[in-house]
Formats: C-alpha cells, structure tokens, sequence
C-alpha cells in the first residue's frame, strides 16, 4: 500500500520501539529465570508486571490504533494476565495533546474558517483526551458544545501499526502467527471504522434514536454542520466521568440506577438491534447531575452477524451445560475446538470451557445479579490467571473462538467491570421478559 | 490565462510586471521540465523584449530567490495578521508558522518539489534561498528570544545563539518531508512537524540534556 512505504519517517521510529520492547522482554525473561535459580519460590507474576510495565510503555509513545489494540487487549482480562491487563487500562488516560495551530488548520482545511470564526468561543487548550483525538469545548447561541478533533495521520498508520504489533501480540497470547490474523484482520476492520468520523456521527445519531425510550440514558445531539472525517460536534453533557462519581461515593439506589441504565442499554444493542457499542471504558460515560448516564463516543461498533449470535447466546442459556452433545457442538461451532486437537485436549479444553461458561453464564442465571460481588469477580481473575498459567493451555499455541467473539467477550468484560467499580445490583432479564 | 504552452508567444504581454514574469517562468519550467536555456530564450516564448525582463531582475536565479522570499513573506504576514497569534506560546508560534507556511507552499507545491532536490543537495545552501533563509531566521529569531523570555527555552549562553540554526534545520525537515509525503491532503506532514515542534522545545527548553551535561562536567572535573 502506498501510505506504508511513504512514511518512512514514523514506521521507523515505531519499529525501533517495539525492537526496543522485545529487547527489554527478553531480559526480564533472563532476569526472572536467573531469579529462580537462586530462588524457585519467585512468582511468575512479578515477570508478568515486569514485562507489562516494559510493553505499556512502548504502546503508550505510540498512540493512535497502538493504544487501541492495548486498550482491546486490556478488556479481555481473559486473554492477559492480570499484571498486564491493570497497566494496559493506564494506557486509556495518556496521549499528549494536539496543538491549537494544527486544530486551526483542520478547521481550515474542512470549513474554511477558524474555529473562534465558527463558534462564539473555543478553548484552546483540549479539555479531554480520547485516545484518537482530543476534546475542546465550544458555545454557541448559548449552547455549550463538546468538538472532538481527530490526530492527524492516525487512519494511515492503523495497518503499519497493527504489524508491528503483531509479534507482541503473538507472545502475549501465546498464539501461532497466521492463527492471529484473523483476528488482527478483525481488530483492524474496527480500529479503521473508528477513524472514520463521518460514520461515527452516523451511528452516533442513529444510535440516540433506537436507545433513546430506554430508561436513565442521555444522548447529546449531533451537529453534522459542524463535523466531518476528522471532527464531531456535539452537545456538551455536563456532569461527572464515571470514575470520579464513584469517587463521590453514590447511595446504594443511584448505583443500582446507573447500573440498570447501562445493562439496560447493552442489553437492547446486542438483542434487539444486534449491533453493539463494543468500547466499554469508564471514559465513554457521563453520569449527569439527574443521575441519568451519558453515552458518548461511538466510534467502535460491532454488528452481530446472526449464527454467531444463536451460537454465542446459546452458551448462556441456563441448562446448556448438561446438554453435552449440544454443548460440544456450540464449541465446535464457536471454534473454541481446533481441528486439530486430540481426543484428550478436547476432553481438557471441554473441562476449561465449560467452567468458563458456567461464571460468565452466571448474570443470566437468575432475574437479579449484584455486580458488586468480590468474590464473584476474584473467580473470574482468578480462573483467567490459572488458565494463562496452566501448561497445558500454554502449550497449545491454536487460536480458539471465533474472531466476532473478540469485540463481544471484550463489551461483557468491559460492562461486567464496569457494573462492578459501580457496584450496581442490576435485573438482567427483564427487557427480555418484556420483548 | 490562455496559453496552453509556454512555448507559444501570443500573449503578447498584457503587462510585464516582477509578478507576470515570476508566473511565466514557473510555467516555463513545469511544462517543459527544465530551466529555459537563457534570458532570451526565455523572453522570446513569452514574447517580450529581454531588457523588460532585467528591469525586475537581474538573472533567474534572482527570479527564483525573490518567489521563494515573496512565500515566506505572505507565511508571516497571514500568521501575524491573525488576532491569536500574540497570545500563542512560542512553540505554537512556530507551528502555526509551519502550518501556514505548508499552505503557502501547497499552490505551489510542482515548483517546489522540482526544486528540491537540488536544495536538499546542497542542505539549503542554494543562492536564491539566501534571501528566504534570511527572512525566517528573523522570525526564529524573535521566536527565540521570546521563548528564552518566558522560560519556555533554556539560555544556554553561547548555544543559545545556534537556535535558530536549529529552526533552520528544522524548516529543511519539514519541507523535504511534505516534498515526499503521498498520504491523503499530506496528512502525514502534519503529524511530523507536530512531533518535530514537540522534540524541538523539549530539546532546547530545560530538559535531561542539561542534567546529562552538567553530570559529565562533574564527574570530568572532580577526577
């Protein structure tokens, strides 16, 4: 592709950082085995963090589709030892910020005019980072605005990107190269989708539509007048970020309302509309001064296609589990199984799977389930860190699932997270008692 | 205008200006990829009388040193003309300049790229550069002065005279890139002179660089 070899200013650079990365990798490897000559106790983790702290750095100088594919990988606490997965959900809150001159001249470029030309008044300096972009706040006609404007650059550095962090990727998830690239291929799909603003104001404002009945949501309006590939426009919505009305400390009855609300609102994309906000980070939400939530960014969305959704689904109905046939079957379906796989590693990976089905099942087991439980989220972690450890999982090197599954585990992982921090008691059946 | 090439002589000068003339030559050398053989040559595709054409200058080296000082003149005063522009910190000073002067650039973007390489050859040190270099060491220059003003560069005596040599540098960066950027309305260009500006202050502001120098000093000096 012609973008690829014409920058070669940037591939270098990002290159010699990932080089620099598995360099660094590689030594903590040297340090942790020569840790455990001397002493066989040291625990593998103290590796894990090590290299974590190592790899986060690379990803965090990188920003664009980088930091995406760290912030993906940081959802799916599954894949990622726990060491990894807490300093990639850093990665969310850093990327330094675009200078006023360059937003002047994307104005420029995309409206002729200047953005104190545009609006009655326009901070200079950004007033929030999302991790393709950054936020400004504007007024006009008495209304206060929130203008997202994109980097420059990111759309043509995506595929370059996603490259070079293929061999990182390999390593972390312990997966053969050419099984990964269908999921790169997936991963890319979405981060591409996401560069592109024109879309995310389409799906933005239909979005606001098909959820706006649901109960406790709040959506901005979108001003297309004002926004193009590169910026959106759109109502500020005041009120507080997720993590600092937690910090508040809410009542019991505000959580479990913000918790239904936002259940409420998944629920609907994944059943009803069958495409699905799939970016769940506490930095997509507004917790309003009603206590309704706020939804903003719509950058990343997953469209279900329909056999995965009967296969995936079926997983969670309750009493799959003692249906063994139509169990294995789903596996097969879902490619949790490998054509490959012995007769033996099929009876190991049923057994891995079937207690991971059985937790993840769990919120849909009864028409009531409080998120805030400790020991509900420790089995998952835990169960998560023994597979990662376990050698036998290690030693198969095959991809298992199939690639939709990645941008759906990953909204389950982040909504499950998310109701956690809040610490919602939330009624999972009900909307679809009432379809 | 009419002329499809510039070989053909009727335009018959509506008026000869150093304006009309610059364009001519600039088409000359685009369609035919070369630099006219000679004034005359030149004079006679164009249908004027070679002494019309010393009357603005003296040879086309001259020509070409006065297009190139005419776009960093109209890049200063479109920046200073903007009402932002003195509340702007020193580096965004300098990346608005970068900025306004890519867009100045871009309507002349053929000519500027068939120049280039021979620029590049040379690292800027090409005659009819001279009076253009000049023109944005002023502005480095105030730049400079200001930012070591406000602390957002460090004075570091002697040194501190080679920054806007820095900026030089930096300018001959940034063109040659946008020369060979082929993304989409050269956004990558924008992304490089963003990081450049970023490394540049960071650089020249206080930074480990000193911490670096001043322990060498130290460990040299106490041996």
């Amino acid at each position: 592709m012609k973008e690829q070899h014409k920058i070669p200013v940037s591939k270098v650079q990002r290159a010699a950082k990932f080089v620099g990365t598995g360099a660094k990798m590689g030594g903590n490897y040297l340090k942790y085995y020569a840790k455990k000559m001397v002493d066989p106790d040291v625990d593998r983790s103290s590796l894990d963090e090590a290299n974590a702290s190592d790899v986060y750095e690379a990803l965090s100088k990188l920003k664009g589709s980088a930091l995406k594919a760290a912030q993906m990988m940081s959802m799916d606490e599954n894949v990622l030892p726990k060491a990894y997965a807490q300093k990639f959900q850093m990665a969310q809150y850093n990327a330094p910020p675009l200078s006023y001159p360059l937003v002047v001249k994307t104005f420029r470029r995309y409206f002729d005019n200047s953005p104190d030309q545009i609006f009655d008044s326009f901070s200079q300096k950004a007033v929030n980072a999302a991790s393709i972009g950054q936020v400004h706040q504007a007024s006009l006609k008495g209304k206060t605005l929130a203008v997202k404007v994109q980097y420059p650059g990111v759309a043509n550095s995506v595929s370059s990107d996603l490259k070079l962090a293929k061999p990182i990727a390999m390593r972390l998830m312990n997966i053969r190269g050419r099984d990964l690239d269908k999921y790169m291929k997936e991963v890319e799909a979405r981060l591409i989708e996401e560069t592109d603003y024109k879309l995310e104001l389409q799906r933005s404002v239909k979005a606001a539509e098909e959820c706006g009945h649901i109960e406790g949501l709040r959506f901005a309006q979108y001003y297309p007048e004002y926004s193009c590939e590169r910026i959106i426009t759109m109502d500020w919505i005041a009120g507080k970020h997720l993590r600092e009305w937690i910090e508040g400390n809410p009542g019991q009855e505000e959580r479990n309302r913000i918790g239904q609300a936002m259940w409420d609102f998944y629920d609907h994309q994944i059943h009803q509309l069958r495409s699905v906000h799939a970016d769940p980070h506490p930095g997509n939400f507004i917790i309003t001064p009603k206590n309704d939530l706020g939804i903003i960014d719509f950058g990343c969305i997953k469209e279900i296609p329909e056999d995965f959704y009967q296969d995936y689904f079926q997983l969670m109905e309750p009493g799959i589990l003692n249906d063994g046939q139509r169990f294995e079957q789903l596996l097969k379906d879902l490619q949790f199984y490998h054509p490959e796989d012995s007769p033996s590693e099929k009876a190991y990976f049923k057994s891995v799977f079937t207690r991971m089905v059985e937790l993840l099942a769990k919120p849909f087991a009864h028409e009531e389930f409080d998120f805030s439980d400790k020991q509900y989220f420790a089995a998952i972690y835990s169960l998560g860190d023994e597979i990662s450890n376990d050698k036998q999982f290690r030693r198969s090197n095959a991809a298992r699932g199939s690639e939709h599954g990645i941008y759906i585990n990953r909204t389950y992982f982040g909504l499950f997270n998310l109701l956690h921090m809040i610490g919602a008691k939330v009624k999972t059946l009900h909307l679809k008692k009432a379809a | 205008m009419a002329t499809k090439s510039a070989k053909s002589s009727k335009t018959k000068s509506a008026k000869t200006d150093e304006k009309s003339l610059a364009e001519a030559y600039m088409r000359y050398v685009l369609t035919e990829g070369k630099m006219p053989p000679s004034v005359f040559a030149f004079c006679e595709s164009i249908g004027i009388d070679e002494v019309d054409f010393y009357k603005f200058f003296s040879s086309f080296e001259a020509l070409e040193s006065d297009l190139w000082q005419s776009w960093m003149h109209s890049t200063l005063d479109s920046i200073k003309k903007d009402s932002n522009f003195e509340s702007f910190s020193a580096r965004e000073k300098v990346l608005a300049f970068y900025y306004t002067h890519l867009e100045v650039l871009k309507r002349r973007r053929s000519f500027v790229a068939m120049h280039w390489p021979e620029v590049k050859k040379k690292a800027g040190r090409v005659k009819s550069l001279q009076a253009y270099k000049k023109a944005f060491m002023n502005f480095a220059n105030e730049v400079v002065e200001e930012g070591v003003d406000k602390g957002e560069l460090k004075d570091r005596k002697r040194l501190t005279e080679q920054y806007d040599k820095a900026f030089w540098l930096q300018l001959i960066f940034v063109v040659d890139y946008w020369v060979q950027d082929a993304s989409k309305d050269f956004e990558m260009t924008d992304a490089a002179v963003e990081k450049a500006v970023n490394l540049s202050f960071q650089l020249l502001g206080e930074s480990a660089l000193d911490s670096a120098i001043d322990f060498a000093r130290f460990i040299w000096q106490s041996r």
